[in-house]
């Protein structure tokens, strides 16, 4: 089969921060799959578009080696991309753009529970997408950021419901039904063989797709095996470490600064350290009800 | 060069600071260097009492009634806590 070299499949609309997002590829199994994983990014229905846009072209390559090109507005992203390195990397570009594209975006994932986000900030392998995975799709919460919260100025979180990325034996594996493989899934495991991007609606989950208010500031702190502790933070702990996971600091300054300020004053915090989610989870929504009593 | 007894200290422009409700740490933010700063403890009452009208001896003399101290014994810290901020460029003398 013959792979046309000028990328004519679309995917998007997708909305990210203020962008509309189109990603073009010349190839069908990763216009399958793109689709499939950055479902929960669409542009929602009705919404006028964007003030701005950014188009991707993804483009799979044979010659001299098969391999994939990554361009945003016709720049290049990469250009020696493997089959297993396309969609993540495209992933890590829409981070990219979120972040860019809101000055006060932190390291951390978001849900939400009777109408009030925690915002679960860490460090990659901090455990808090599987703090927010399980907390949606066990729980009763409603998904609406991992990798990026993305803070605007009423201090609100707004919608990135990127796909989870989920480690094989991981807590949220277990939730993905298992049987043969299908057509789908092989090619799936084309492009995801190790660490698989999953929407949140895959697991049962359900999407928030609006902003919210930040009513509980989480750190999560995994590791196998411990017990599970709760502690208080100060607001200069909560404060230091917002700020040690928003890039936008460095660039911006003293807005994000302010606005990280600002949440810290009006937003209680604590440090979850837990080895078992399963006794974790309740806690991030039990203190979100909490809070949302006292206020 | 240090802190003349008249020497009035300001905050500069390039600076934020976080003082929290709670009684913790004041988190202090310069624009320029994007540097971070904590202060606790003994400097969170020095950190208060300038206000850029205060001259160094008057913030000497409110941090000591408010520890009930002779002001002669926490110059010399207090002083120092100026200098420091000052190096790190988060106070000014004002003109």
């Amino acid at each position: 089969m013959t792979v046309p070299m000028d990328p004519t499949m679309e995917i998007g609309p997708l909305r990210i921060a203020d962008v509309d997002v189109l990603i073009r590829t010349n190839s069908t199994d990763l216009a399958t799959v793109a689709r499939r994983v950055f479902a929960g990014l669409d542009r929602p229905p009705g919404s006028p578009p964007a003030s701005r846009s950014v188009t991707f072209e993804t483009v799979g390559h044979r010659d001299p080696e098969p391999h994939w090109s990554i361009h945003r507005d016709g720049q290049p992203c990469e250009t020696e991309l493997t089959d297993a390195g396309v969609l993540v990397h495209q992933q890590w570009e829409l981070n990219r753009l979120a972040i860019e594209s809101v000055p006060t975006s932190i390291h951390g994932a978001a849900v939400v529970v009777a109408g009030r986000a925690a915002l679960l900030v860490g460090p990659s392998h901090s455990g808090k997408t599987t703090l927010a995975g399980w907390v949606t799709t066990r729980l009763g919460a409603r998904f609406i950021a991992d990798e990026v919260a993305s803070i605007d100025d009423r201090r609100q979180v707004l919608p990135y419901a990127r796909p989870l990325g989920i480690r094989p034996g991981g807590p949220l594996a277990s939730a993905k039904p298992s049987g043969d493989p299908s057509p789908a899934d092989l090619i799936l495991q084309r492009f995801m063989p190790e660490e698989r991007l999953v929407p949140i609606t895959e697991l049962g989950g359900v999407v928030w797709a609006d902003a919210a208010a930040i009513g509980l500031l989480v750190f999560p702190r995994y590791d196998s095996g411990s017990p599970l502790s709760v502690r208080r933070l100060s607001e200069a702990d909560a404060l230091e470490g917002l700020v040690a996971l928003t890039p936008g600091l460095v660039r911006h300054g003293r807005s994000v600064f302010e606005c990280l300020s600002g949440v810290v004053a009006n937003t209680p915090a604590v440090e979850l350290h837990y080895g078992d989610v399963r006794s974790a989870a309740p806690i991030v929504v039990g203190e979100l009800i909490e809070q949302g009593g006292r206020s | 060069m240090t802190w003349h007894p008249r020497d009035v200290p300001r905050i500069t422009d390039a600076v934020a600071a976080h003082v929290p409700a709670d009684g913790s740490d004041i988190v202090i933010f310069h624009d320029g260097s994007r540097g971070l700063h904590r202060l606790a403890g003994t400097a969170i009452p020095i950190w208060r009492s300038i206000d850029g009208v205060r001259t160094v001896d008057e913030i000497v003399s409110v941090v000591a009634a408010e520890h009930d101290v002779d002001p002669v014994d926490i110059e010399g810290d207090v002083v120092a806590m100026l200098d420091r901020l000052r190096d790190d460029e988060i106070l000014q003398r004002r003109t």
